[in-house]
């Protein structure tokens, strides 16, 4: 099942929130990356972010820049990607949302890329670089394929175009916690929390996911407190995943469980 | 039909637009607010007009190459003297305009991304004399090649920060600045260095540019009575090119011609082409072409000149070539070198040798037309920052 809104929706009903682990694709190379997904999946985790590694990541922090370096000087392609993609997807009952810049997906051609994403099996996009004002084309093309395009907000986005965002975006919104790159932090930036609180009051509706920052299980708690239906962990795992050269899959597993059975034993979601 | 591009969305034909991270599209839409009711306020061009004019040595000449002229034997070759400027380039016109912008706007931090140094001292300079605090982002292999300029930056008073990532060029100190910009967006201003970039930024470049074509117009007019046949300056991100260009837009008799850096060969990575030979794709928030391999990661590029090796460029000059308004080649790193020689030695000029690229193109041109014809070249730096490069070159 690829129905990324459903899934928040049916966790919304049963008051969870959604752990979402992010890789880079090809990291630290393409079996290692493709047994680190098979445990995601394994560990109860329903919606995994895999990226599509980009030469020149402007969104992101040193941690993934690193890793992206890595993944594509080991190889890494789009196409190669989303034959990871679809292994992990047609195995698991797990939803996979790829993460990339606007340039490879461009340069693919919109409407092949799209083609590919929903042959692949995935369920939805998410381009940093591709904010509302010019996502018209690619939400078009991507609905047409049954893919999901992810919008983004950010604490500066103002109440106006915050409501537009969570109108436009499909399958959720995604939050960033703070105005800066992704990386870990030591505690939740308080912009997190005031961005989610306006998202909840101006679309109580539209599920909404947190990333950018978050790193342990208490803060990921903390969020689905407030109201996030997912919490999105990528730095945090991925300098895991760097620290463990003799078993990443077990390390992964470890911290995967850990933020799993976190949100899964919270249990205090506000009704919505 | 009027030229009046950019769109209210930023757009150039179908290039250009604003392709950031959310985080930074309300300040993008604050610089644009604001710059446009500054550009039109009296006493914001008023102070820009006077810095430019007694700070930075405006107008420059346009100086007819009578030597070179008659050394080549064909058409005359006229020169723009932005080599004259404070700061020895056309830079110093763009960053005067934006400091005095950030001061205007309230923001006392300004960040700039440079790759030869060339914007970064000039970045400095302007922010020296505005009190403005200033830091610059830098690679490590531009800081390793061009030593001299990250001095001339510190004693100006700027913070340099090295930038290790990726290809440790210019590409990678943009990459890096935006993500500062990201991070430090409601306290500071982020002067960007070419006409390059989200809306509104290849606009605003242009237009503080656009001095230089400008006063082009009005010397030639003075000189010989009529416009030029041809205009040629060098593209790297384009800057000086459409600052020179922009004003002759609607003169269809003046052909206007961009020249980028062949480098070393044909292959990805050998040169600096990325009309040329790119490929449409989005880098650095705007829809342009790039340099770039099938799977539209960005490619490695080569000049002898630092300041034009980027792997994209500007949207306008994309707009430029599709419509056919404007022509771009390519010149090599040897021919822009013999250009550079050629100069120095019959105008006693040393050019910089990303000018020197519109040199050797123009003086190829010259030969195959008739000697009434009359040709301007910006030459937007000087080459004393090139004397070891140059140096190197002519002992190996």
């Amino acid at each position: 099942m690829n129905g990324i809104e459903e899934r928040f929706k049916r966790a919304r009903r049963i008051g969870r929130s959604l752990f979402i682990p992010y890789i880079t694709g090809g990291y630290p190379d393409m079996e290692t990356c493709r047994r680190i997904l098979e445990v995601m999946a394994e560990t109860g985790v329903e919606i995994i972010e895999l990226g599509i590694p980009f030469s020149d990541p402007i969104a992101d922090g040193v941690t993934i820049q690193e890793a992206t370096f890595k993944a594509l000087q080991a190889g890494t392609t789009p196409k190669k990607v989303l034959e990871l993609a679809k292994d992990i997807s047609s195995k698991h009952d797990v939803s996979i949302v790829i993460l990339t810049y606007l340039n490879p997906v461009y340069r693919m051609g919109l409407r092949r890329f799209m083609e590919e994403a929903s042959s692949h099996g995935v369920g939805g996009v998410i381009i940093p670089d591709l904010p509302l004002e010019e996502a018209g084309p690619v939400k078009r093309i991507a609905m047409e394929h049954g893919v999901s395009l992810v919008l983004l907000a950010a604490p500066t986005t103002s109440d106006e175009r915050l409501a537009r965002i969570l109108d436009e975006t499909m399958g959720f919104a995604y939050l960033v916690s703070l105005t800066g790159t992704t990386g870990e932090r030591e505690s939740l930036p308080p912009t997190a929390i005031q961005l989610l609180r306006r998202s909840r009051g101006l679309n109580p509706e539209k599920p909404v996911a947190v990333g950018f920052g978050v790193s342990r299980p208490d803060q990921a708690v903390e969020l689905a407190r407030l109201g996030a239906d997912g919490i999105i962990v990528g730095s945090r795992i991925i300098s895991e995943i760097k620290r463990s050269t003799s078993n990443p899959e077990k390390a992964v597993e470890r911290l995967v469980k850990g933020f799993v059975e976190a949100l899964s034993n919270s249990g205090q979601r506000p009704p919505p | 039909m009027r030229y009046n591009l950019p769109t209210s969305d930023g757009r150039f034909g179908r290039f250009g637009g604003r392709y950031v991270p959310e985080t930074l599209m309300e300040a993008l839409s604050d610089l644009e607010e604001s710059y446009l009711r500054l550009r039109d306020d009296p006493s914001f061009r008023r102070e820009l007009d006077y810095m430019l004019r007694e700070y930075a040595g405006r107008p420059t000449p346009l100086y007819y190459a009578e030597n070179l002229t008659r050394m080549v034997g064909g058409a005359k070759i006229y020169l723009k003297r932005e080599d004259l400027l404070h700061g020895g380039a056309h830079k110093i016109n763009n960053t005067l305009g934006q400091g005095l912008l950030a001061k205007r706007m309230g923001k006392r931090r300004v960040i700039a991304e440079t790759g030869a140094g060339q914007h970064g001292v000039a970045t400095a300079m302007a922010c020296a004399v505005l009190g403005l605090r200033c830091e610059i982002y830098m690679g490590e292999i531009d800081m390793e090649r061009q030593r001299m300029n990250v001095q001339r930056m510190k004693l100006l008073g700027a913070e340099v920060h090295p930038v290790s990532s990726g290809s440790k060029t210019l590409k990678d100190a943009i990459n890096e600045a935006i993500r500062d910009w990201v991070t430090n967006v409601e306290t500071t201003y982020y002067l960007l260095g070419s006409c390059v970039g989200p809306h509104p930024y290849p606009m605003i470049v242009r237009d503080f540019q656009s001095v230089i074509g400008l006063e082009t117009k009005r010397q030639i007019l003075e000189k010989e009575g009529r416009l030029p046949d041809y205009i040629v300056a060098c593209v790297g991100g384009g800057s000086n090119a459409i600052g020179i260009f922009h004003p002759f837009i609607e003169d269809h008799e003046v052909k206007l011609i961009g020249v980028e850096a062949g480098g070393e060969g044909e292959a990805l990575g050998k040169h600096s082409a990325s009309l040329v030979r790119g490929l449409e794709g989005i880098l650095h928030g705007a829809l342009t072409y790039v340099l770039q391999d099938e799977d539209g990661q960005i490619a490695g590029t080569h000049s002898i000149a630092a300041g034009l090796d980027y792997p994209a460029v500007g949207p306008e000059h994309a707009y430029l070539k599709e419509t056919g308004r404007a022509q771009y080649f390519t010149v090599t790193d040897e021919e822009a070198l013999q250009a550079f020689l050629a100069l120095s030695r019959t105008e006693g000029i040393l050019p910089a040798l990303e000018s020197a690229h519109a040199l050797a193109y123009a003086m190829k041109l010259a030969e195959n037309i008739g000697k009434d014809e009359i040709i301007v070249v910006n030459l937007s730096g000087r080459g004393d920052k090139d004397l070891e490069t140059v140096l190197r070159r002519l002992g190996g």
